[in-house]
């Protein structure tokens, strides 16, 4: 199907090229001009003369050092290795399963241990916690350092500090999901700083972090904040697992 | 002995040495050299990831922004043609056009529209700190810096705002308090203009 004569006029084409280089044509807007583009030479050349006529303002931008796991994510979607960040989050989980495995054959070992000798008791089977979401959180230097695992029934959210962070009085730890929906950042509440803490989540937390992409931790100077500071110090995406046991 | 000042030619000797240099390794990547790639990321990924974070502020989705551009170059290099546009302008436009389809994919103009003093800074409020005003001091190619200094202050904040900074017309018009149409017939007007100056 032929374009509409209107797009061959010289004006329209400039109106239409200098709105989409300055980004004021947005969503299906852009799309319909990216679609006239391309069965548009003029069209998309007067595009190409408008990039270059407003390039010379980058010329002063602030260089921004790329993070490291950048260049490794390039180089291995290149080769069809496996996401970096997906296979060190999955061996980082696989060191947690072994982990609490190890814990509970502990627990239950120490348990056999202290328990008095008397009738045999009736066999009890412990019902294994099925973890539904896992976030590894790394701290601004790409370390990880918390560690955030949350179970269903009885929405438990359990949070592991790798390394305490050192907080000056009246400081506070708080934890926000950030909305893999809208982007919205929200409060999952404030943080005791303890190498293991757990807590129980509300219905509303829960859906939270159902809908959420990263887990972030900041520090703030007042506690229960409603949205967080700058202070991030710790990031992680958050992961749905399935079939994990605890 | 002294450095002899640098002068505009040398410059424009070093923009157009870089220039060749980039579309030599695009040519390199467009035959499936990694090495060239690595190269150019190593010359411009800094610059690209910093104009990334002008428009997103966010270390994390401008690094995602600028993997997915470096992936593009790298299905894409073959396409690049150097008569229409020079290698850093056709990588930055990659860039651009994908950090404004993150910043709308990640609802992030929303939450943007929380951030008053950032805009009242940028407007130039506060002019000494005025990141517009520091666009047009620095040394912005020299015609565009006069068309862009002798346009209207709010059609030219307008244009900025939305080529550098990724606002919407819809953000623009929340930061200073004027209607949606307002704001799009300043741009339609300041880009009618800048037009006319940069073609006379």
């Amino acid at each position: 199907m032929s374009e509409p004569l209107r797009y061959q006029n010289p004006q329209l084409q400039d109106m239409l090229a200098s709105n989409y280089v300055a980004g004021t044509l947005r969503g299906p807007a852009r799309k319909r001009m990216e679609a006239l583009m391309r069965a548009n030479v003029t069209l998309a050349r007067r595009v190409r003369q408008w990039e270059s006529k407003m390039q010379p303002l980058h010329h002063n931008t602030q260089e921004v050092q790329p993070k490291a796991a950048t260049w490794k994510a390039i180089e291995n979607a290149i080769n069809g290795v496996k996401d970096p960040v997906v296979a060190s989050l999955m061996s980082r989980l696989n060191f947690y399963k072994y982990l609490s495995a190890f814990a509970l054959t502990l627990t239950l070992a120490l348990g056999f241990l202290l328990v008095k000798p008397g009738p045999a008791p009736a066999p009890t089977v412990a019902a294994a916690t099925t973890i539904n979401y896992v976030a590894v959180l790394n701290d601004n230097a790409e370390q990880p350092t918390m560690v955030v695992t949350l179970t269903q029934p009885n929405r438990q959210l359990t949070l592991d500090m790798l390394q305490k962070p050192q907080l000056q009085e009246n400081q506070y730890l708080q934890l926000w999901a950030v909305s893999r929906t809208d982007g919205r950042v929200s409060s999952l509440g404030t943080l005791k700083v303890e190498k293991h803490i757990e807590t129980s989540l509300t219905k509303e937390e829960w859906t939270l972090i159902a809908d959420s992409e990263y887990l972030w931790v900041s520090v703030e100077n007042q506690p229960n904040l409603p949205a967080p500071g700058a202070n991030i110090i710790a990031k992680g995406l958050c992961v749905k697992v399935e079939g994990w046991k605890s | 002995m002294a450095t002899p000042p640098t002068t505009a030619t040398d410059h424009t000797d070093k923009s157009v040495e870089l220039a060749d240099q980039l579309a030599h390794l695009l040519a390199r990547i467009a035959l499936k050299d990694q090495k060239a790639l690595r190269k150019l990321y190593d010359t411009v990924g800094s610059r690209l990831n910093g104009i990334a974070m002008k428009i997103l502020w966010d270390n994390d989705l401008s690094n995602d922004v600028l993997q997915e551009t470096f992936l593009q170059i790298w299905h894409n290099a073959g396409e690049y043609r150097r008569d229409q546009s020079e290698p850093m302008t056709w990588m930055t436009s990659l860039l651009r056009y994908r950090a404004l389809d993150k910043l709308r994919m990640e609802q992030r103009e929303q939450r943007r529209r929380d951030q008053y003093e950032m805009v009242q800074d940028i407007l130039g409020e506060n002019v000494v700190a005025s990141p517009i005003k520091g666009l047009l001091q620095g040394e912005v190619g020299s015609q565009l810096q006069r068309c862009l200094d002798v346009l209207d202050v709010a059609n030219r904040n307008a244009i900025l705002m939305a080529y550098y900074y990724g606002y919407s017309r819809e953000d623009i018009a929340v930061h200073v308090a004027q209607p949606v149409n307002t704001i799009k017939s300043w741009l339609k007007r300041g880009l009618a203009r800048l037009a006319q100056c940069l073609n006379p």
